[in-house]
């Protein structure tokens, strides 16, 4: 610091060189680049912390059958954490995730610690879906079994590597010819511009397949995706069709009102049959990553005759999913738009 | 002259410090933004060059990416896609890009699966899934480094 006359006061004043004024900004720029991300680091601590919370409150809720929260980080079984469900004889380890593959051998999946949502910070871990073989297989059907009378709300967390035609991050479903098919619910990509598969999603509930315009939500198609697929039903109606109604959500945002492509095959109009994927019928299992396929249609030269109705012989994983998976959660009631839109707040990054 | 020496000029001094946090800023904004462990990215996939027809195995994001250098192979330059096999003829052959909508009657989900089965036709003998199958990269018999 110098002194220096100053003419206007007729004393002696005190002023910084040019060169100490640099020093104190950079005193302060180093002081800043040390601080600034330890702060938001701690932001995303409090969000994960909170996204934790949350999530322990999700798996008490009574109508919560599974709830994979991915924290696992190593590995080969997804642990559900759903423990209180009000389903008969419930216990929640029937619904674990078992890591699985298509083909004999060990399951290729690959654990990304710190690869989820604030990921970057070392909190949030993920599941890598390979899509050739990797899929996760819940054996456990007794809660997850619905038909067009109950209600049910699916909710993920994904990030898809890859954005095309078929990219399917859960099903339960055994889809066959067009005139042999069966499915409770399923939903994958459709990124296609036309006249039928505008959005960038098809689902598929009970009878109907659903696609929808992405003209009501715009998303980036390669981040974190919360999708939640929700079926309401509607009741009977006159004629002893029950009716019900399924909205697909993206980041919190229903997708509006969708295509129904079911009729306009007449081939399938009729052909998809609820009842085949429960009750007793083959007893489909729920997997993530893929989407449950008739053997009979697209394997025939392995399905063996002599073994129909058994549900290894039955049932193989086709469309497979390539991405990251962080959450998946089922409800067996239609949760409200504010209570899946809360679900997105607290787990967007 | 000595460095206590030194450091009783002050404008020696205020120099010699400014030059060193300069020095020390890029350091610890390099440690505090830029040194991050990466976080694995893909899958192992089995690939396929187009042009030089070599086969191996990478960490694959997005195969319909055309901006990845990832995509391309490192010996000829080609574009990369998943590699297939066909299982009746051996016939080895990349699979097609995503890059074609599935025909407007193609509006149930079956008809939609059945479009994407037919990408995987064997190109040689036109064997359909599953005679033909996406190879794993463990199914390589000779990996290029591509």
């Amino acid at each position: 610091m110098k002194t220096h006359k100053n003419r206007l006061l007729g004393r002696r004043a005190l002023f910084f060189t040019l060169i100490e004024i640099y020093i104190a900004m950079m005193i302060f720029l180093i002081l800043s680049a040390l601080f600034i991300p330890k702060l938001y680091r701690s932001m995303q601590w409090a969000k994960f912390n909170r996204w934790v919370a949350y999530n322990r409150v999700l798996s008490n809720d009574p109508d919560c059958v599974v709830n994979f929260n991915f924290q696992e980080g190593k590995g080969d079984i997804l642990y559900n954490s759903a423990l209180g469900a009000d389903v008969e004889n419930h216990q929640a380890d029937k619904y674990n995730g078992y890591l699985s593959r298509t083909t004999a051998g060990a399951h290729q999946f690959q654990w990304i610690n710190s690869g989820g949502r604030w990921g970057t910070n070392g909190y949030k871990h993920a599941l890598q879906f390979n899509g050739i073989n990797t899929y996760v297989h819940i054996p456990g059907t007794q809660g997850l079994d619905f038909t067009p009378d109950d209600d049910f709300t699916v909710m993920s967390w994904v990030k898809f590597d890859e954005f095309t035609l078929g990219k399917c991050p859960y099903s339960k479903s055994l889809w066959g010819t067009a005139s042999d098919a069966a499915c409770q619910y399923d939903i994958y990509a459709n990124p296609w511009a036309g006249s039928f598969g505008q959005g960038s999603f098809d689902a598929d509930v009970f009878t109907t397949c659903a696609t929808w315009t992405n003209a009501d939500v715009d998303f980036e198609k390669k981040g974190w995706v919360q999708l939640a697929l929700r079926y309401k039903s509607l009741g009977t109606d006159a004629s002893g069709n029950i009716n019900g109604e399924i909205t697909v959500f993206v980041n919190g945002q229903p997708l509006g009102p969708f295509i129904e492509t079911t009729n306009e095959n007449p081939n399938t109009a009729t052909a998809t049959e609820w009842q085949a994927c429960s009750g007793s019928g083959l007893n489909v299992p729920l997997i993530l990553g893929g989407a449950g396929c008739y053997r009979k249609y697209w394997s025939p030269s392995t399905y063996d005759k002599s073994k129909a109705g058994v549900l290894n012989n039955e049932w193989m994983i086709k469309f497979l999913f390539k991405g990251k998976m962080d959450e998946f959660v089922l409800f067996k009631r239609a949760l409200s738009d504010s209570e899946i839109r809360a679900h997105y707040d607290m787990g967007k990054e | 002259m000595t460095l206590a020496a030194l450091f009783r000029e002050r404008q020696t001094r205020n120099r010699i410090i400014f030059a060193a946090l300069i020095l020390l800023l890029p350091i610890v904004v390099y440690f505090q933004f830029f040194r991050k462990k990466p976080i694995p990215v893909g899958a192992e996939r089995a690939v396929f060059c187009t042009k030089c027809k070599s086969m191996g195995a990478k960490i694959i994001v997005d195969i319909e990416d055309d901006k990845d250098q990832r995509n391309y192979c490192k010996i000829c330059g080609g574009r990369l896609r998943y590699a297939a096999k066909c299982l009746k003829c051996k016939y080895e052959f990349p699979l097609p890009a995503a890059d074609s909508a599935p025909p407007g009657d193609a509006k149930h989900t079956m008809d939609k699966f059945r479009f994407l089965r037919d990408r995987e036709l064997c190109p040689n003998c036109r064997q359909e899934p599953p005679d033909t199958a996406i190879m794993t990269p463990d199914q390589i018999e000779k990996k290029a480094d591509l």
